[in-house]
Parts: C-alpha cells; sequence; structure tokens
C-alpha cells in the first residue's frame, strides 16, 4: 500500500500573551492510501492546529507535510486552494456549512470551485448516499444537527478526495445521531477508498479506526489504555 | 457560468433583505447625483445648441462707447469675404404708456437684418423670417415684452414715450432672439429701429449704452478663432469679443453657478449614502467571514473568496442605478420649467448617457472603495480557526482602518472638484465636509464617552440605553454623522434665504432701503430735480457722482499685459475673477464713509488734495475688487478719466453691504481730484408708498425723460424669486439627504438589535416587558437623534454666519423656528424609524434563544 500522507518533524508555535507556546514539536506521521487513524488528544492538545496544518489551511514552522506526493509547505495560497479542492474534503465539528445556501447548493459547492461540469447532478447523488433526497432545498436553519452534519459529509465526499479531515464529526450531536453519521463516514470512506485522519476524544469511537495515536507534549504516540 | 458570478448571484438571491437596504440606500445617494448631472450636461448641451440664436449672430463686438473708425478698419479687414454686419445698441431707460404711467425697459435698437440667427415669434405677425424689411424699420413702431404691456396697462396701437420721441405699440414678443448675454434680465425689452434712435435723444454723453456689432460668418469660419484675432488686433480690453460659443458660455453661467454647486449638494446625499451602504456592507461581510473561511477551506482562494463579495456589490452598485434612472427620466424634464428664471430660455433638460456612465462607474466604484476597510481586515482572515469555536476577522488599529479609507476619501475629492467645476469651490466643500464630519466625529465621541461614565447611577432604561449607544460605537457614531450632517445641509439653506429676505425687507415700512433708485443724472438736472422732489416732499437723496474711468496700469504693470497674461482661463474661478477685472470701471469721490461701507483695512482718505504737489491722489478700493487686481495698501495705479491720467496710492481697502441699494462704488477717489471730470449722478429716494412711488416715478419721466429709475422693491423681488427657485432646489436636495439618514438610522437599528439579538432574548427571559424594551429603544434612539439634530443645527447656523461674513456681505440674522422644528422632527422620527425596524424582534418569543447557536 502508498502513502498518501507524510509528515515530517512539523513544529508549530504560538504567541500567546507575550509567551511562545510550542503546540507541535518536531511531529512526524505516515499514513497509507485508505488507511483510517484516529487521532486522540485532551482539549489544548494541539490536534485542531494539526489538522489545520494538514488541510493547508496554515504553515508549520519547521518540517514538511506531502500529501498525495504534493508537499503543501512550498505551495503558494492559490496553487494550495487548488490542492484543496482537488485532493482534501474537511468535515468540522460545528457542520459549518453556508447559512444562505441550500443543502444541495452547499455541496455543490466545491464541485463549482473545481470548475466540474454537473455539479448538481453530482451534489444531487451525493445527498442521496448521505439519506438526504429530500432535503435538497432546505436551508442549513432548517435542518436538524444531524442532517446538517450529513450534508457536511456529502460535501466533504462529493469531490471524491484522496483525503478526508475530520474533526469531531459528532462532537455537536447526541450519541445516536452521532454514531449514525461516523458510521456513515466510515462507510462511505470504504466504498469510495478514501484516507481518513480522525480527530477524536472519543476512545470508543477511534478504536473503529485502522490505527489510534494520541497527540501529547506535541507529539504522536500510542494511546495510553 | 463563472463561479465568482454564480456565486455573487446566489448571495444576493439569498440575502435579500440586506441588499434591498443596500438598494434602497446607494439609490437614493444616486438619485440626486445622477439628475444634477444630467442637468448640467442637458444646460451645456443646449447653450451650445442655442448660442448662435443666444447672440444673433456668429461673432459680436460690444463695447459701451461707439466704434473708433480705426477699430472698424482693423475688423474689417480681418474678416473674410462674404461678411454681412449690423449694428444694434442696447441700454436701460424709461417709458411712460398713454395713462402716464412709467417703467424701466432694456431698450435694444436694431438695425435692419438683426439677428442674423434665430427668429422673433410675435403675437399678431406670428414668426418673423425677413428681417430686413420690416415696417418697424420704416416707422416709429415698437415691440414690447409682455409684461410691460401689463405693467403699463397698453394695448396694441397706444403710444409709448421713449426720451423725447413717442414709439407705436405694433406687436407683442413671444420669443425672440440675439443679444441674450445676460442669464436673466431686470426689466422687460422693448424693441426699435436702430433709424428712430438718434431723435429719442438718449445717448447723451454719460449714459450707458452698449454698441454691438454682429458678424454672420461665410461657412467655414470658425467664430472662435476669428473672434480671438479681432481681440488681439483691437487690443482694446473695453471691446469684448464674443464669438457665439463664448455668448452661450456666458448667457448660461448662473444655472451652471447653480448646477455645479447643487451638484456638490447632491454629493452630500451621495456621501451620506456610501456611508449607510459601507456600514450595512461591513455589518454584512462580518456575518459573512465564516462562510468565507468555508469557502476558503473548500478550496476557494483568499483572493477569489473575497473577489466573489467584491463582484456581488458590484452588481448591487450597477442594480441601484437603475431607479434613480427611471424617476430621473420623468423628474428631469419638470426641473426645467422650475428654474426658468435662470436661463433666458426654456431648459428640455433629459437624461444623458455620459451622465448613466458617471453614475454607474460612480456607483460601482463608490461600494468598492468604501468596503477596502472590510476586506482588508478579511482577508487578514484565518480560515484555520474554523476548527475553533467562533470566528472573528484580525482586528486592525484606528489607524490603519483610516488608512484603508484614504482611497475612499479620494475618490470623494476628485468628484467634489470635478462636480463643483471648479478647484477652489471643489476643495473648499471638501474640507468643509471634512471638518464638520470630524468636528462631529469628535463630538459624538466625547458624548459617548460621558454618557458611559455621567449615566451609570440613572434609572435603568436610561442606564441601559447609554450603555447601548456608547458601547456599539461605531454604529452612533455613523448615525450621528449620517443624521447631523442632513440636519447640517436642511438648516443651512433656508438660515441663507431668511438672512437675505430679512436684509431686503420688502415689506417692512420702516426699511431703511431706498424705494427708488435714480441713474443717468445728468448734471444740470440735479437742481430742478431737487426742486421737484423736494416739492414733492420727498427729498433726493445719497446724490452721488458716477465717473466713467480706464485702467491704465496696477502695481506699476500696463493693463494690457495683465490681461494678456491671463487671455485665457482654464479655471473657472480665474474666469470669474477675469471678468471682474474690467479695463473700465464705475468710479465716485466722496470724504466719508456711508452707513453701507466699513474700512477693513487702512484708513480714511483725506478730504482736501493738492492739485501741484507730487502726492499721489487718495484712493479706497473695495475688498473684492482689490482682490481681483491684486491691490492692496501702498499699491498704486494709474486710471485715465476723460483722457487724463491719474496716479492713485490705495489707502484704504472697503467692505461694502451691496443688499443695502445704496450708492457704492468699488473705487472712491478723495474729493478734490475728479471734480472738473465729466460725469453723471445717481440718488435715491426713501420713505414712499406704492402710490407715491408710481406718481414720483410718472412725473420723474416726464419732466426728465434721460433719467433712468430703478424700482428697488421690483429688483429685490426678482432676486428673491431666484433665491427661492435656489432653495427649492437645495432644499430638495437636503431633503434627500434626510431620507438618506433615517434609512441608515432605520439599516442601523435593525443591525443593532440584530445583533443584539440575544441580549435582547435573555433580557426577556430575565423579566423585561415589551414596553421595557421599547421604551429602551426610544430612549437610546430618539437620544441619537436629538443631539445630532442639535450637534447639526448649531454647526449648520455656525456655518452660515461664517458663510455669510465671508461671501454675503455679512448678511445673517438666526432664526430659531426652523431649528427648533427640526430638532423635534428628527428626534421623533428617529424614534419612530428605530421602533418599526426592531418592533418584529421586540416581539420575538425568548424561546429562540434555545434554538439558535
Amino acid at each position: 500500500m502508498n502513502e498518501i500522507a507524510s509528515i515530517d518533524k512539523i513544529s508549530r508555535t504560538y504567541s500567546q500573551g507575550g509567551k511562545k507556546i510550542e503546540v507541535l514539536h518536531r511531529l512526524s506521521l505516515k499514513v497509507k492510501k485508505g488507511e483510517t487513524v484516529a487521532i486522540l488528544g485532551q482539549s489544548g492538545s494541539g490536534k485542531s492546529t494539526f489538522l489545520s496544518l494538514l488541510a493547508g489551511l496554515d504553515k508549520p514552522d519547521f518540517g514538511s507535510i506531502e500529501i498525495d506526493g504534493t508537499e503543501l509547505t512550498k505551495l503558494n495560497q492559490e496553487d494550495l486552494a487548488h490542492f484543496r479542492s482537488k485532493n482534501l474534503g474537511i468535515v468540522f465539528q460545528q457542520y459549518h456549512l453556508m447559512s444562505n445556501l441550500t443543502a444541495l447548493e452547499n455541496v455543490s459547492l466545491p464541485l463549482e470551485l473545481q470548475r466540474q461540469k454537473e455539479a448538481e447532478p453530482k451534489a444531487r447523488k451525493a445527498l442521496e448516499q448521505v439519506g438526504l433526497s429530500h432535503r435538497l432545498s432546505h436551508l442549513p436553519s432548517e435542518l436538524s444537527g444531524g442532517e446538517c452534519q450529513r450534508v457536511a459529509l456529502a460535501r466533504a465526499m462529493v469531490s471524491k478526495p484522496s483525503l478526508i479531515l475530520a474533526d469531531e464529526p459528532s462532537g455537536n450531536l447526541d450519541g445516536k445521531t452521532g454514531q449514525e453519521v461516523m458510521k456513515l463516514l466510515f462507510k462511505l470512506c470504504r466504498e469510495h477508498e478514501q484516507t481518513l485522519i480522525l480527530v477524536t476524544h472519543n476512545h470508543e469511537l477511534s478504536r473503529l479506526c485502522d490505527r489510534c495515536l494520541e497527540l501529547r507534549d506535541g507529539k504522536l504516540h500510542a494511546p495510553k489504555e | 457560468m463563472n463561479f465568482s458570478y454564480k456565486h455573487a448571484l446566489r448571495e444576493i438571491r439569498n440575502n435579500r433583505a440586506f441588499c434591498v437596504f443596500y438598494l434602497i440606500n446607494l439609490s437614493l445617494g444616486l438619485l440626486g447625483f445622477i439628475s444634477i448631472d444630467s442637468f448640467k450636461r442637458s444646460v451645456n448641451q443646449q447653450v451650445s445648441m442655442e448660442s448662435q440664436k443666444l447672440l444673433g449672430a456668429d461673432l459680436a463686438l460690444r463695447a459701451r462707447r461707439e466704434f473708433t473708425s480705426t477699430e472698424l478698419e482693423k475688423t474689417l479687414k480681418l474678416l473674410p469675404d462674404g461678411t454681412k454686419m449690423l449694428e444694434a445698441v442696447d441700454f436701460f431707460s424709461m417709458v411712460a404708456g398713454p395713462s402716464e404711467r412709467s417703467r424701466l425697459v432694456k431698450v435694444i435698437a436694431m438695425e435692419p437684418g438683426f439677428p442674423f440667427h434665430g427668429s422673433f415669434h410675435l403675437n399678431l405677425k406670428g414668426k418673423v423670417n425677413n428681417f430686413d424689411d420690416l415696417l418697424l424699420h420704416q416707422k416709429p413702431i415698437a415691440w414690447i415684452y409682455p409684461e410691460l404691456r401689463s405693467q403699463l396697462n397698453l394695448d396694441l396701437g397706444d403710444q409709448i414715450s421713449l426720451g423725447k420721441s413717442k414709439f407705436l405699440i405694433s406687436d407683442i414678443v413671444k420669443e425672440d432672439a440675439g443679444l441674450q448675454f445676460q442669464p436673466a434680465e431686470f426689466a422687460p425689452k422693448l424693441y426699435i429701429s436702430r433709424n428712430f434712435l438718434e431723435e429719442t435723444d438718449l445717448l447723451q454723453e454719460g449714459n450707458t449704452a452698449f454698441r454691438n456689432l454682429l458678424f454672420l460668418l461665410p461657412e467655414g469660419v470658425n467664430p472662435q478663432s476669428m473672434g480671438e484675432k479681432i481681440g488681439i488686433a483691437l487690443n482694446a480690453p473695453d471691446i469684448r469679443v464674443y464669438s457665439h460659443q463664448r455668448a452661450g458660455h456666458r448667457a448660461g453661467r448662473l444655472l451652471r453657478y447653480l448646477s455645479h454647486f447643487l451638484a456638490l449638494v447632491s454629493l452630500v446625499a451621495r456621501f451620506l449614502a456610501c456611508l449607510g451602504s459601507g456600514y450595512l456592507f461591513h455589518g454584512f461581510l462580518t456575518r459573512k467571514v465564516k462562510d468565507l473561511a468555508i469557502l476558503i477551506s473548500l478550496g476557494a482562494s483568499p483572493r477569489l473568496a473575497l473577489f466573489t463579495y467584491v463582484l456581488q456589490i458590484s452588481i448591487l452598485g450597477f442594480l441601484a442605478v437603475i431607479p434613480p434612472i427611471l424617476l430621473s427620466f420623468i423628474a428631469l424634464p419638470l426641473a426645467g420649467s422650475l428654474l426658468d428664471e435662470f436661463l433666458p430660455f426654456q431648459v428640455d433638460a433629459g437624461l444623458t448617457l455620459p451622465s448613466i456612465l458617471l453614475t454607474i462607474g460612480v456607483a460601482v466604484l463608490s461600494g468598492f472603495l468604501l468596503s477596502l476597510p472590510t476586506l482588508r481586515k478579511i482577508r487578514q482572515l484565518k480560515p484555520a480557526e474554523l476548527f475553533r469555536e467562533s470566528m472573528h476577522p484580525a482586528k486592525f488599529s484606528s489607524l490603519k482602518s483610516i488608512l484603508w479609507l484614504l482611497p475612499g476619501l479620494g475618490g470623494f475629492w476628485i468628484l467634489c472638484v470635478t462636480q463643483a467645476d471648479s478647484w477652489k469651490l471643489g476643495n473648499l466643500f471638501f474640507l468643509t465636509f471634512l471638518v464638520s464630519g470630524i468636528v462631529l466625529y469628535l463630538i459624538g465621541s466625547f458624548a459617548l464617552l460621558v454618557m458611559e461614565r455621567g449615566f451609570h447611577k440613572s434609572p435603568l432604561p436610561i442606564r441601559l440605553a447609554s450603555r447601548s449607544l456608547s458601547r456599539n460605537r461605531n454604529g452612533s457614531i455613523t448615525s450621528l454623522l449620517a443624521l447631523g450632517l442632513g440636519v447640517l445641509l436642511l438648516n443651512l439653506i433656508p438660515q441663507f434665504q431668511y438672512s437675505l429676505e430679512s436684509e431686503i425687507n420688502l415689506q417692512d415700512p420702516n426699511s431703511k432701503l431706498p424705494q427708488l433708485f435714480l441713474f443717468d443724472i445728468q448734471e444740470e438736472h440735479i437742481e430742478p430735480l431737487s426742486q421737484t422732489l423736494e416739492f414733492q416732499g420727498r427729498p433726493l437723496q445719497n446724490l452721488t457722482p458716477w465717473i466713467r474711468g480706464r485702467l491704465i496700469a496696477v502695481k506699476g504693470v500696463p493693463f494690457e499685459s495683465m490681461q494678456r497674461m491671463d487671455r485665457e482661463f482654464d479655471n473657472p474661478d480665474d474666469q470669474r475673477r477675469n471678468a471682474f477685472r474690467n479695463r473700465t470701471f464705475n468710479l465716485s469721490y466722496r470724504g466719508e464713509l456711508r452707513e453701507s461701507e466699513e474700512i477693513i483695512r487702512g484708513r480714511m482718505v483725506r478730504t482736501t488734495y493738492d492739485a501741484n504737489g507730487s502726492q499721489p491722489a487718495e484712493i479706497s478700493v473695495e475688498q473684492k475688487y482689490a482682490d481681483s487686481l491684486g491691490v492692496d495698501l501702498g499699491d498704486q495705479i494709474i486710471i485715465e478719466v476723460s483722457g487724463v491720467q491719474v496716479t492713485a496710492e490705495v489707502v484704504n481697502i472697503r467692505r461694502v453691504r451691496w443688499t443695502s441699494f445704496q450708492p457704492n462704488f468699488f473705487v472712491q477717489m478723495q474729493p478734490g481730484v475728479l471734480e472738473k471730470a465729466p460725469k453723471t449722478f445717481i440718488g435715491t429716494i426713501e420713505n414712499l408708498t406704492a402710490e407715491e412711488k408710481q406718481a414720483i416715478q410718472d412725473l420723474l419721466v416726464q419732466k426728465f425723460p434721460t433719467i433712468s429709475i430703478l424700482d428697488v422693491e421690483r429688483t429685490g423681488r426678482k432676486i428673491l424669486q431666484v433665491v427661492g427657485q435656489m432653495t427649492w432646489a437645495l432644499q430638495v436636495m437636503a431633503i434627500l439627504s434626510i431620507i438618506v439618514g433615517l434609512i441608515i438610522l432605520h439599516t442601523i437599528s435593525r443591525e443593532k438589535a440584530r445583533r443584539q439579538r440575544q441580549e435582547i432574548n435573555l433580557q426577556k427571559i430575565l423579566g423585561a416587558s415589551f414596553k421595557d424594551l421599547r421604551n429602551l429603544v426610544r430612549i437610546e434612539f430618539g437620544t441619537l437623534g436629538f443631539f445630532a439634530a442639535l450637534l447639526g443645527v448649531a454647526l449648520s447656523s455656525g456655518a452660515s454666519y461664517l458663510l455669510s461674513q465671508h461671501i454675503f456681505d455679512r448678511v445673517w440674522s438666526f432664526h430659531w423656528q426652523l431649528p427648533i422644528l427640526m430638532v423635534l422632527a428628527v428626534t421623533i422620527l428617529s424614534c419612530i424609524t428605530a421602533e418599526f425596524s426592531t418592533r418584529k424582534l421586540l416581539k420575538e418569543k425568548p424561546l429562540d434563544l434555545f434554538k439558535d447557536d
């Protein structure tokens, strides 16, 4: 199996109240294609920072991030945006749907950004796959939390990216709905042979992944049982 | 379709409330702008189209004296073969009807063939086409304006007395052409033939009559360049050379000044609208920060993500132009008839393509420039924050925000200068506006600070309202600015009107204004005239000699070279200055000041003059005239009076209140120098009832036909009529500004309530009733409206006082009714607007607090 992500000795420091806080310290990780990796960690351990670096939304101070053969740290904003639209799907804990766009329009967005033709039929199909074919023209404010997260899943999957980054996808949902959403996420990733890096502090959920790591003191470790 | 366009259109469709308010705001601001700009262009277009008709020729020479044979020779030598020439004379004189009633008229004595261009439309004869063979040139008959017919109760066939001749009224002029240099005439016109002018005996020495030589050039000859050649060859600054283009430009100048000023006023509404739109868009973009971050996380580059929003305001800017276009299309044709006092012909105003294109450009660009500070903030956005709980754009220092406002201010400055068509006026307006804005901002900030600290022990609603105002500083100051500037404008204009009205004071019987103003009084008429008036119990007052002088040199520089140095003027300010700086001018002499005069620099002239001494004569110069000549205390000028050169030194600079209608002059010489020079006199008659005035006027015309009499009240009314039309136009613009101000207030209160939705709901849960919350809104926005109106009124009163000191000869009087009314109205309107815009939210069930994130 080939590697899809290769993270090599990345560090990221923030200034807060005049003090420098090193959130990630020479962190390295290799992820294989189709693999599902869970990253566990306490609040403030740097999980979100790690995900934003992988998503190319932030840059490390040191080290390199190579995804699908592309070195992210060397790309400019325009190229990063282009790379993200083609190769990455992101699922957020707060869903982050565009409030004034319908479910269908929200899912069409990544395809439109890639100037793909027939964005709407593809988005419709993606929404069908997450079981929301009856909610196409609803605004996020008219959907329940679980439905919103399913729209977000469809949006992350619709352009068939090779890597899905998920930040606590069930964190804002009740137990049962959360489980349903997670099942759906794993199912879709397997069906499309997509790699998943899942950030969570739910140990139960992490066990569903091929590999589980814990972010502690700025580095990845095997989780403490 | 391109993603950006698609997304921008989708955003417009899905954010209807924002878009509607943005459009209303912008459209209102653009309404005045496009209307005035189109009106201005229509006037210019029409003046240039009608210019030949206005002059009645291709080219004309005009002077207050007869042309010498050398001047005629020089002119004819330059004119190409086939040029036709004729002469026309125009002057003011009194005319008496069969009932012995009399009036001041403008007499135009024309040679056969007049005018070369345009035509006459007469009541009886209809359109006159052949000007060579008119009965008018064969018999002593006259054509008159309709108002003279009613003023003197004349009928066709009646005889009128003009000087020593009698003329038969043969027709009434409906439409005329030729010699229309003035935007408006203060006396009705009377046309006679040049052939019968001498018999009237009105053209005595000292009488002011203009001789006009009119030319019809062969085809293909450029009147403008021909005029320039003749001007250079004659080298006589007291002869004015008019191409028809120049005559048209001159005739349209009053309306042009008004439209330039109106254009500036329309920019106030435009600016306020931009302020409101900017605030709206800032709020909108702030709400969209999360959406922008999502777009970026989905693969849009930050530039593309921002571009979609820039595109959105550009599309909205474009759409905002449509309603003003439609409204102006209907309203503009009416404006022409409402401003008919400003042009010698009716203006057919309509929308012009350049105005539409300019307005679109301004609408699209201003939206972009105003949103620059917000866009810049959002450019700093970190989408990585999407992984956190909430999104906020980067915080900028105030200095940086101001820096990003500079391109917008620069754009506004360019508009001010181009719309005023004057560097000085545009800059003055921009600075006044900027300073007023800064003053309002500083006072507003200080007031908010006082509120924050001063009301913490007051009753709960006041405390909450003051807290809400002071902690939403940007919104509060924007509303204060918008409303304050609107009130400033609305109060400023009537303040001027009131001041002028009370100065001219037409109805007051105790007014110090003279009722009749007599001019062209010959020296030999003084005694019999004084006796006649004494006998009537109304003595002749303010008798003042009137002498024509020629400027030979100013501060050692010959006048010819001064004129040549600035023959062409691109800047209207310089054109105005140059027009003021004539070679020939009126002067007088006296050793004391009148009530309407004041020395602002220097000392009074001496009352005796030693003709054999080496000292130059002493003169007093009016301040604006001194400014146009560039002279000050101690400077010397050489004046020629009847061929004798007099060297004079400026010993004082004088301010004159021209609205006093007392005989005043730009240059006053000390007694003892000009007593022997040829002159006429001017004088006034005061304290007359309407009947007495008419009787004296009729008597004087009978006994002294060469004396012209100006009815001051009639002239004053005419001035007020013009001022009234001007005021009306300005008030429309000011009301537009107030409406924009109220819409901004509505926008802000709505936006504020939306932002405070959670707090409002929380207050409801904590026990606040609908009534409590409504009172809170009333106090908050009532206070805002009250302060804005108060500040606006105070600033406008201050500004009107200052402007009256510098522009309107210190004519200023305060009228308290309007300011009080305005403060009350704006306060009440603010409360109503705020209540209307927050009502729905205040009535919302607090349960919503549990639903939304």
